[in-house]
């Protein structure tokens, strides 16, 4: 896809910031700076979300990872209180890592000229819909605005894809339950009940 | 463009100076939003300013004081000497704090507060900014942003009260989004659009009020809004009596101020869109007979009417926290986990089932995107909803938590005397 | 569980959290809601206080010590400063013990004039306890309302006393000065308006749903272990246990007039504010009826001495203060000053339930319990 204009200054931007701070994520000595950087990560790709008009994905991209997800994270990093310690960022495994990474980016860009059909830079996509069609309608509702995606995201949720969400949200049900079991002790339970 | 900005009115394309210079759409799409957004942060953070000294003058009328008086007439000019004082504070951070995180913390907290102002609808046509589809989505994950200011400024201050302040509000905060989120899908259903400005409009068009069908949905959202902003009977997180300040204790001077004004601003939210999904927003019955729709007195007539809602719900926040005692923390989870989301999922069942039932009796017919409604059908679903939705949910719930601790306390009797036993 | 006593200072008790995975969280002295400067230092696994600690003495003035070096009459006015809330009481104890000594019969009027004042006393240092028990869980329009009733008290014992806070004018052998003009009008009508503000709060408080999971069945505390504790005064009632000085060892006027004991059922936060309650409708009785029955006449016994120098030996006498038994053991060696005199507080004693009744609950019950035990540092550490 190309891109154009102020979109790509975006693009970019985002995509720049992503990078940098996955960088610095795994570089990153205390937990808590790890985590903050990965909120960084996942809002910047949230942006890209924004900008591939997938605003109901950005949107709960950033309500579950960032809200909840991460939230989570650092409450279990502030409770275990992990100290800001002298460990090393490599270990004995930074080998076997760096041929698994290898593979892996090359499996990924393998799989984008696949796609891309080697034109990967020169694509050209249908342009998104102009600013004209939403144009000035000042009492009229903008409900023809609300983009397709959200409505096919949950059509295809409620129809084809019903089978595997119920199985996901009922593997999701099971970890809770077995993570409240692992988590509450005896001595807990009695002091509660 | 994917965030649909809504134009500028026609008289600001008229203003000379612009219009000899600017291109139209350049008029429209920058220099109007930019004059709205700055517009809007002026008054949203006088209306802080003064909400602190609202609630200190409420606060004072409930508790026979006189509250505030000595700067200004009626100490009117009280925010802005307090505002002056926290400027000219010193900024202390501990010595021991991560100091890149207990900077950043309060940054977070604001601009997480202030971003959600972008996408309210303040009023009809082009008093709102910008009219975002997944609107309700982006203000809930943009407040969902604000928790981490929270947790993080509590975490780098490096004190324990500080880092219980955090952990109970990270706790409070997540277990809250639950049900906050729950309760506007009931009314979804209702106006079948995550947008907002939408969601007035269709409120508007079935000239109702989503609480008339949604009584249940409104009373979980504003238990959850109120303990999601950390206020009373829920501020746990900075209660006072326990952990001193709470999350902010280490905090002094301007970066204190920031968490307050946060607070502030996303109490104006909560109501804000409490208003706009319950309470049919700038729409008020009969508005549109009065003043032509569209014209430029209608739309400040909508700001107003919006204004207005929003203020009668602060007050409720105002006036909760200065009469109820504050919950313990085991009780708000209690209240987050075994009340407010089984609640909020019974009321969404029970209202897709309502919906279903009044579907097939024809009673309500969808329409594109909006719902028509016969005169049958709104005593019907307004019926349903008082008589069935929430006594059902009382008793199905009051039967489950009818083991729970708290729930059984026992019954408040007079203590026995010893009468008059008089020995010497 | 590690024993917390011997923590001295912060590096201890970090050195000791990093052993352990339970945090230690030491609250005051400079603490909002521990009512002084009282440190407890509490062992908490996650919110859940395990073991606790107080540390006192941040108030010690020497009270007892200083009162080895001061003749009888100087001494008075240092009690007005061990319970700063309730002056009048703790004066009016001192006094009372060199009357004993002395064997001293004082005038019936400075009698009832002693027990309208000691009451007026107690109403406005529950008055206190409660605003402060209300604010610690978060009750903040209590905390005024109740300082709005204690002001009008106040404002008698400034025209009575000259002070509000330490009130000062009991004498041994009477009192210094009658009442003042419109004393007893003045007294009448605050009765009058009371019980009013009274149902103001219990409206706010008795049946509040938040208040009630707050209070009931917190900071339990059997009878048997009450008495066995010692514990005095409303926390003690609160547990069942009808002991009440005035009723069993009457002093001053008391069995003249006609009062009840309120006492709880099951020694919880929310019984103990159900007697404190009570007993401030109670105060209000006796005052009404000593008002009544106040007779003229002489404040000040004609045969008190001018130099005190009570016989040789020891006395022991307590009165029911507004926090419960304040007792003063005297010993006497014939001459002006004190051999010894050892005051018994009742804020100290009490506060030794806290451990029993904090621990399994939360910090916040912690908060609660402090401020249901109505204690006062300056009397704790004298």
């Amino acid at each position: 896809m190309r891109l154009v204009g102020l979109e790509a200054v975006i693009f970019y931007l985002f995509a720049v910031v992503a990078i940098l701070f996955a960088i610095f994520m795994i570089t990153a000595r205390s937990a808590v700076h790890s985590a903050l950087f990965l909120i960084s990560t996942l809002v910047a790709s949230a942006g890209l979300y924004f900008l591939l008009q997938a605003e109901f994905v950005a949107g709960v991209q950033i309500l579950i990872y960032v809200g909840g997800v991460l939230v989570l994270f650092i409450f279990v990093i502030m409770l275990v209180n992990i100290k800001e310690e002298d460990t090393k960022i490599f270990n004995r495994q930074i080998l076997i890592a760096s041929i698994l990474s290898f593979f892996l980016g090359l499996g990924i860009i393998a799989i984008l000229l696949q796609t891309q059909k080697g034109n990967f830079f020169t694509l050209v996509s249908p342009l998104p819909p102009k600013i004209e069609q939403v144009q000035n309608s000042p009492n009229i509702s903008q409900s023809h605005n609300i983009s397709q995606n959200t409505i096919k995201i949950g059509q295809e949720l409620y129809t084809r894809a019903v089978l595997p969400f119920e199985i996901a949200s009922l593997v999701l049900l099971v970890a809770i339950v077995g993570a409240v079991r692992l988590a509450r002790e005896r001595k807990q339970e009695k002091i509660y009940d | 463009m994917y965030i649909y900005l809504l134009s500028a009115p026609i008289w600001f394309s008229k203003l000379p100076i612009l219009k000899d210079y600017l291109d139209p759409m350049v008029l429209d799409y920058l220099v109007w939003p930019l004059v709205q957004i700055g517009l809007l942060l002026f008054v949203v953070l006088t209306l802080i300013a003064y909400l602190t000294l609202a609630e200190r003058k409420i606060s004072a009328w409930i508790q026979v004081r006189i509250g505030p008086n000595r700067v200004g007439p009626q100490g009117l000019l009280q925010p802005l000497a307090d505002g002056i004082k926290l400027l000219i504070k010193e900024d202390l951070i501990p010595l021991k704090a991560d100091k890149g995180i207990f900077i950043v913390a309060p940054i977070i907290a604001m601009v997480a507060a202030l971003v959600s102002l972008a996408v309210i609808p303040w009023g009809a046509a082009w008093a709102t900014i910008s009219n975002i589809d997944v609107g309700l989505l982006f203000i809930l994950a943009v407040s969902s942003f604000g928790v981490l200011g929270i947790i993080l400024g509590g975490w780098a201050s490096n004190s324990k009260y500080a880092l219980l302040g955090a952990l109970r509000s990270a706790a409070q905060m997540v277990s809250y989004e639950v049900p906050m989120g729950l309760a506007l899908i009931g009314a979804l259903m209702f106006t079948k659009t995550l947008a907002l400005q939408d969601m007035v409009i269709n409120q508007e068009n079935l000239h109702i009020w989503n609480v008339l069908f949604q009584p249940l949905g409104f009373l979980i959202y504003l238990i959850s809004g109120i303990a999601e902003t950390n206020r009373a009977p829920f501020d746990l997180p900075e209660a006072e009596s326990e952990l001193v300040a709470g999350y902010h204790t280490e905090y002094s001077g301007f970066r204190f101020s920031l968490f307050f004004i946060a607070e502030y601003a996303s109490m104006l939210i909560i109501s804000a869109i409490a208003v706009t999904v319950f309470l049919g927003g700038w729409y008020l019955p009969g508005l549109s007979y009065i003043l032509i729709p569209g014209s430029t007195l209608f739309v400040l007539a909508s700001i107003g009417v919006f204004a207005f809602k929003t203020l009668v719900l602060l007050y409720v926040f105002f006036w909760l926290r200065w009469s109820l005692p504050r919950y313990r923390y085991d009780q708000l989870m209690e209240l987050a986990w075994k009340w407010m989301i089984p609640a909020s999922l019974a009321n969404i069942l029970l209202t897709a089932t309502i919906l279903v039932i009044a579907k097939e009796f024809g009673l309500i017919e969808s329409q594109g995107n909006f719902l028509s409604i016969s005169t049958a059908g709104y005593i019907f679903l307004i019926g349903t909803a008082f008589i069935i939705t929430v006594p059902l949910t009382w008793i199905i719930l009051g039967q489950i938590n009818a083991r729970s601790r708290d729930f059984n306390l026992r019954e408040v009797e007079p203590l026995p005397m010893n009468r008059a036993k008089k020995n010497s | 569980m590690a024993d917390i006593t011997d923590i001295t200072d912060i590096t201890d008790i970090i050195e000791q959290e990093n052993e352990s995975n339970e945090m230690i969280l030491s609250m005051g002295p400079q603490h909002p809601s521990t009512h002084g400067v009282l440190r407890v230092v509490l062992k908490l696994d996650g919110e859940i206080v395990t073991d606790l600690d107080c540390d006192i003495g941040y108030l010690h003035r020497g009270v007892e010590k200083i009162c080895e070096h001061r003749n009888y009459q100087m001494i008075a006015p240092y009690f007005d400063r061990t319970d700063y809330i309730a002056a009048v009481s703790n004066g009016l104890c001192y006094v009372e013990t060199i009357e004993k000594a002395l064997n001293l019969e004082i005038p019936l009027r400075a009698q009832y004039l002693r027990v309208i004042l000691v009451e007026l006393n107690r109403l406005s240092s529950h008055l206190l306890w409660l605003a402060t028990h209300a604010l610690d869980i978060g009750a903040v329009t209590v905390f005024l309302w109740a300082f709005r009733e204690r002001e009008e008290i106040l404002k008698i014992f400034e025209n009575f006393f000259g002070a509000r806070l330490t009130c000062h004018a009991f004498r041994i052998g009477g009192m210094t000065y009658d009442a003042y003009d419109g004393f007893q009008a003045q007294v009448k009508s605050f009765c009058d308006r009371f019980p009013k503000c009274l149902e103001d709060y219990e409206t706010l408080l008795n049946t509040n749903r938040i208040w009630l999971s707050r209070t009931v069945g917190i900071g339990i505390i059997s009878s048997d272990d009450a008495i066995n504790i010692g514990l005095t005064g409303p926390p003690l009632r609160g547990s069942g246990v009808e002991w009440d000085i005035r009723k069993a060892h009457p002093y001053e006027c008391y069995s003249d007039l006609e009062f009840d004991i309120p006492y709880g059922e099951n020694g919880d936060t929310y019984d103990r504010y159900l007697v404190r309650m009570e007993e401030m409708r109670q105060s209000r009785r006796i005052i009404l009826q000593a008002l009544e029955k106040l007779p003229d006449g002489e404040v000040m016994a004609p045969k008190a001495p001018k130099t005190v120098k009570p016989p040789i030996g020891e006395y022991y006498h307590s009165i029911e203060s507004p926090k419960g038994e304040l007792g003063i053991y005297l010993v006497s060696d014939g001459s002006a000053q004190p051999a010894r005199l050892r005051i018994r507080p009742p804020s100290f004693v009490n506060l030794q339930a806290l451990r029993q009744m904090a621990i399994g609950h939360l910090v916040a019950d912690v908060v609660a319990i402090i401020g249901t035990l109505d204690i006062v540092l300056g009397e704790i550490d004298r």
